[in-house]
């Protein structure tokens, strides 16, 4: 081997082993950079040295929108002070923080947080919170950058929000942009004249889908559904109020595009598909949005403010939920989810509560000096009206042992007073119902049918006015049946196959313009000429 | 050859040395020294970096688990073993909101059968419920194809609910479980060739 070569050689493999080396190094500081954390372009420091975060704080929704540089913040004159606040569990927590007043900021720019009725802090992962005008206005919103001496760890760079004495959610980290929701002027909102019952309305065609909760297969509603079917007008922004105290206002687009948890832990719930954990509201006690406020009544009687009784009946007074509500007025429209109305005055809801019923529906309840037609079951909404009540209640002077039921006569005549009665109906899908006369006046239509039935050769002609059993069936939601074993209170039965149950057969309340008989109460007619299927002093129906 | 490589450089500074050629001795010795400490310097031994704090874990499921088949394991999937005909047992790690979340996932011949939670730091009211058995039951599917995360309510076969609040959480366990069907699917095919 030539010395040239040798040399030659020996600097080919003096580069080899530099490049080696140098891919060694390269991949040692990768994988260096790789299982390290760095911090995220700012250099934690403590006082004396400053701080440095790439980007700027967003100050929206004022005239001028404006953007101040993180590093700006940093380097105004800031405040040092403790902070107290309580998170949603109840655990309290005392920081010291050091920061730039928000006051500071919006100072330079010639404003005053006071000059807002309401801002929203806004988080770089969408989390925001609006800080409404009973904090602006009393309380100093610090934007700090140091908690208890320390920097702020690497996710809640570059600014993190303390206010003292409130709920922690409002501590909000990655501050990334300040929004003001209205500017000096009260924003327009409509004032609430009604106020829906919420779980009547789930039960009342607002179609329910499965909600996942942790190990749990709840069931949810969307808000657009309820907004859309019970909001007249108004958006402003929807105002919670949970049975624990927790109140907030949200964003109208928030709220109508989320989801409303309505059975399982923590129900009434809300939520959205893409919203933090921290900006659902937990057992929604009422939701205020435009016009239309809704309330929980289950979470109203978990709140326990409200709390009334109507003989051994509990449920939340009327008065302090229509007061919870905002709903203000002298004359009150109370409708169930079939279309029934009912007015009651100011002054008589005194006497009544809201209740929930055996079938989770929420209903009115008043005491017995009032007309038992307030006592409206499946109760959807209750509305202030304008002008004095259409319809006078009814006298009652003296409470009997045998309440009556007001029914008025087809032809326009004088009401008959009519004994209460109960009919049981057997074999449905879900079970058995009972339906009584207070239930049949509300929710059936009462009808005339003449008959002239043969009995000891000679024509019996008879008014009677009752109600069609297939309208009962119909309410029972009884698709269809083979058979009714129509049964009395002395046992006595008769069984009518379908095709025998036309649309003049009907459970009779009054005959000949008279209640039927005390011992009778109420009689299955048909239009028939002989009245051997007439079952006097039905006490159930039995469906095959 | 390293040690080839640094005898020769040695051979020759020591000959140049000798001589006096200067820049050629210095371009050597530069030469040795950026080969010595790039190729050796923070990385005392050859052997492959895993996560130090994992290792006793590792180091377990060796002992318990005889068959390893270190041809299919990788930055992330750092343990495969053969448990048994069509079976196999996984330690993964996936980070996590907070921390890396180590998994042991079995894999069966369709279907995963089995995902536990060996190690993990997510915060407590959150992604802390990924140690819970009803969030990793619901991983427990079909291998034919890959799971998805979704929130409140599942549609399809693959999917996955998210735990409430712990998305990205969720999203570690699933992915970890995705790495472990597609090794399933190396492993198949190796089987098969």
């Amino acid at each position: 081997m030539t010395k040239q070569f040798r040399r030659i050689l020996v600097l080919l493999m003096t580069c080899a082993m530099l490049m080696t080396g140098c891919q060694s190094a390269d991949s040692q500081t990768a994988k260096t950079a790789e299982t390290t954390s760095a911090p995220a372009a700012a250099e934690q420091t403590t006082e004396g040295v400053s701080l440095h975060y790439e980007g700027s704080l967003k100050f929206t929704g004022m005239a001028e929108p404006f953007e101040v540089a993180y590093d700006d913040i940093y380097a105004m004159p800031f405040v040092e002070t403790s902070v107290h606040s309580v998170s949603s569990s109840g655990e309290e927590a005392d920081n010291t923080v050091k920061g730039v007043l928000l006051e500071t900021i919006l100072a330079e720019h010639g404003m005053s947080q006071k000059d807002f009725s309401t801002i929203r802090l806004i988080a770089g992962d969408g989390y925001a919170i609006d800080v409404t005008a009973d904090l602006l206005n009393n309380k100093d919103i610090v934007l700090a950058y140091e908690f208890d001496g320390a920097a702020l760890e690497e996710k809640e760079m570059p600014l993190r929000a303390a206010i003292d004495d409130v709920r922690s959610m409002y501590y909000v980290s990655n501050l990334v942009e300040i929004a003001a929701i209205s500017e000096g002027v009260e924003a327009m909102e409509s004032v609430p004249a009604r106020m829906v019952m919420l779980e009547t309305a789930y039960a009342s065609g607002i179609e329910t889908e499965p909600f996942t909760y942790y190990e749990s297969e709840d069931k949810s509603v969307l808000m657009s559904d309820l907004v859309d079917a019970y909001v007249s007008e108004g958006k402003g922004n929807p105002a919670f109020k949970a049975n624990d105290g927790f109140e907030k206002s949200e964003d109208y687009d928030v709220v109508y595009n989320g989801y409303l948890k309505i059975t399982g832990e923590d129900a009434p719930l809300f939520t959205g598909k893409d919203l933090p954990k921290g900006m659902n509201v937990k057992s929604v006690m009422t939701l205020g949005v435009g016009d239309t406020t809704f309330i929980s009544v289950g979470s109203a009687l978990a709140y326990g403010q409200m709390n009334g009784t109507v003989g051994d009946v509990e449920g939340i007074k009327l008065i302090d939920a229509l007061t919870a509500a905002g709903i203000e007025g002298d004359l009150f429209k109370f409708s169930d989810n079939t279309g029934y109305e009912v007015e009651i005055t100011k002054e008589e809801l005194a006497s009544g509560i809201l209740r929930l019923s055996d079938d989770g529906t929420a209903a009115a309840k008043f005491d017995e000096s009032m007309p038992k037609k307030y006592n409206v079951k499946h109760l959807l909404t209750i509305e202030a009206v304008a002008g004095e009540a259409t319809m006078e209640a009814a006298d009652v002077s003296e409470t009997t042992d045998t309440a009556n039921v007001s029914t008025e006569g087809t032809d326009g005549d004088a009401a008959v007073e009519l004994p209460e009665w109960t009919v049981t109906f057997d074999g449905l899908s879900d079970g058995s119902f009972d339906l009584t006369s207070e239930k049949a006046a509300r929710k059936l239509t009462l009808i005339s049918l003449h008959t002239e039935h043969t009995k000891n050769d000679e024509k019996k002609p008879n008014d009677w006015e009752g109600y069609r059993v297939l309208e009962m069936l119909e309410f029972l939601h009884v698709e269809d049946f083979s058979a009714l074993v129509i049964t009395a209170g002395d046992g006595y039965e008769v069984e009518l196959p379908k095709d025998q149950i036309d649309e003049d057969t009907i459970l009779a309340v009054i005959k000949n313009g008279e209640p039927v008989k005390a011992d009778n109460l109420v009689q299955l007619v048909q239009n028939t000429e002989f009245s051997t299927t007439w079952v006097k002093g039905v006490v159930k129906i039995t469906v095959k | 050859m390293t040690g080839i490589v640094i005898k020769i450089g040695v051979d020759k500074i020591i000959k140049n040395l000798g001589k006096g050629a200067g820049l050629y001795t210095f371009l050597c010795i530069l030469a040795l020294l950026f080969f010595v400490v790039g190729k050796y310097g923070n990385n005392p031994s050859s052997a492959p970096e895993e996560p130090s704090v994992f290792t006793p874990i590792f180091l377990e499921y060796d002992q318990q688990y005889e068959e390893r088949l270190p041809a299919f394991e990788d930055a992330k999937v750092h343990r495969v073993y053969k448990l048994a005909e069509g079976r196999y047992g996984f330690l993964v790690t996936e980070m996590g909101y907070e921390s890396e979340i180590l998994f042991f996932i079995e894999v069966g011949e369709d279907a995963i059968e089995h995902v536990d939670v060996l190690s993990n730091q997510e915060t407590a009211d959150y992604g802390g419920y990924v140690t819970e058995t009803w969030f990793l039951d619901r991983l427990l599917l079909s291998t034919e194809e890959k799971l998805k995360v979704v929130r409140y309510r599942k549609k399809n076969e693959n999917e996955v609910v998210a735990i409430t609040g712990a998305t990205q959480t969720s999203k570690a366990a699933v992915k970890a479980v995705n790495r472990c069907i597609d090794k399933r699917g190396d492993i198949k095919n190796d089987e098969t060739i």
